[in-house]
């Protein structure tokens, strides 16, 4: 586990969670202004778990909506959220779902069922009450996390190698240990 | 949300002259009783948070948090859970079909003091201490250089990202690009403003990359330090007046229940 964690965190990580947030807070902001069924403030969340692992990309959605809640209060009991959001995100990327677009879309449902239990039971514990949205469990919530999820895919796909071979991702680590081997 | 604002307010009261650590310590000394603590020690932790604001010299900007962000949530929240709370047997009014109970009504309270204590005692924090004197006295005490880093520049990119966004769209509505019509072209919009959001990121990451490189952060030898955050006598016996009142509430707590 500690092994793990100090793979993830090299120096690049630590600056990819910094433009997540950036990317989560704007895309935000964007989208919201630009009224579409789209959130789309995970984009750097799940970029981050893909591209440096779960626990940045926990990291991520854990500091953005510690930002955010500071300015809007109401967000702050839902830390957990995006913070899952960026776990399960990283755990399917190791797993090896983000290569194929089919497996992309299994994912971003994954995450999207993630998301929508966590903040259900969130909701229900703070204001004291549970109402089931189907609009939003049926069709809001998995149709946002499967684009952003494809977005991502797209990104991991058409990026600079210049670039890509820096990240810290499963397949890259392993092309070190064959190198040092 | 309003996220160009900075929180630090420069000026000289005792508040800003204490140890960072000092009044991180104050904050938890406040929101740890006011949440594992006796219920009824909950509401009165604003006492000492509201007399901090006033030695700190930040009324006018606490005041503004305050009306603008705090009491709204807390109306809310106070509001959500007294009415839908489905506990308690004392009915005081009824609302549509729902009942508001004493008790509903007295957990609600509970919360809301706990989030104003939390929030207002963070506020007082940031408000009266820069986010790089907090940083390099906390590194100077072991905490990972690259923890504070991720922290510090996240504070700094906060105003940027409300600029970025509006920079995306105003540059793709400049090209023609329709962000106000049908449905239809909204959401065929969303490529033309994903693009430049996520791959502007990236180029950041590579220039801040090479940035940090050529600066050495990545040097494993001992780092000095430009600012000297000073640490008096006075800053440890607060520090631990702080702990010890942490430890007796919690015991009160243990003893009392």
């Amino acid at each position: 586990m500690l092994e793990n964690i100090k793979r993830d965190f090299r120096w690049i990580t630590l600056i990819l969670i910094p433009a997540g947030i950036v990317v989560n807070g704007a895309g935000g902001w964007l989208f919201a202004k630009l009224d579409t069924p789209f959130y789309f403030d995970t984009i750097g969340t799940i970029f981050v778990a893909v591209a440096a692992g779960p626990i940045a990309g926990a990291l991520t959605g854990l500091l953005t909506n510690v930002i955010v809640g500071y300015f809007s209060p109401g967000y702050a009991p839902y830390w957990s959220v995006p913070l899952l959001i960026g776990l399960v995100a990283g755990i399917c990327a190791s797993a090896g779902m983000f290569k194929r677009w089919w497996k992309v879309l299994l994912a971003g449902l994954l995450i999207a069922v993630t998301a929508a239990v966590a903040s259900a039971l969130i909701s229900a514990r703070v204001f004291g009450g549970f109402t089931f949205n189907p609009a939003y469990f049926l069709l809001e919530e998995p149709l946002d996390k499967i684009v952003t999820a494809l977005i991502v895919f797209v990104i991991t796909r058409i990026l600079p190698e210049r670039l890509r071979i820096r990240l810290p991702c499963p397949e890259n680590l392993e092309v070190e240990e064959l190198i040092k081997r | 949300m309003s996220l160009n604002r900075s929180f630090f307010v420069p000026l000289d009261s005792p508040l800003h002259r204490l140890n960072p650590l000092t009044k991180l310590t104050f904050v938890f000394a406040m929101i740890l009783p006011a949440f594992l603590s006796l219920p009824a020690f909950a509401p009165g932790m604003a006492i000492p948070v509201l007399i901090a604001v006033f030695v700190g010299g930040v009324q006018r900007q606490y005041r503004g948090l305050l009306f603008k962000l705090i009491l709204p949530t807390i109306l809310f929240m106070f509001f959500m859970q007294s009415v839908f709370l489905p506990i308690g047997e004392t009915v005081i009014f009824q609302l549509g079909r729902f009942d508001v109970t004493l008790e509903a009504m007295q957990t609600a309270f509970l919360t809301v003091s706990r989030i104003f204590v939390m929030v207002s005692s963070f506020a007082i924090l940031l408000l009266t201490t820069h986010p790089g004197e907090l940083m390099s006295d906390l590194t100077r005490r072991g905490l990972p250089p690259q923890f504070a880093y991720v922290i510090i520049s996240t504070l700094q990119i906060l105003p940027q990202m409300q600029a970025k966004a509006q920079t995306i769209i105003s540059a793709q509505r400049s090209r023609g690009l329709d962000t106000e019509s049908t449905f239809l072209k909204r959401v065929g919009a969303v490529v033309p403003l994903v693009g430049p959001l996520v791959f502007g990121s990236l180029v950041e990451v590579e220039e801040r990359a090479i940035a940090i490189e050529a600066r050495g952060f990545t040097s494993t030898r001992p780092k000095t330090s430009l600012h000297n955050v000073p640490d008096t006598n006075a800053d440890k016996i607060i520090r631990w007046i702080f702990l010890a009142l942490v430890i007796l509430s919690l015991g009160g707590r243990i003893w009392l229940s």
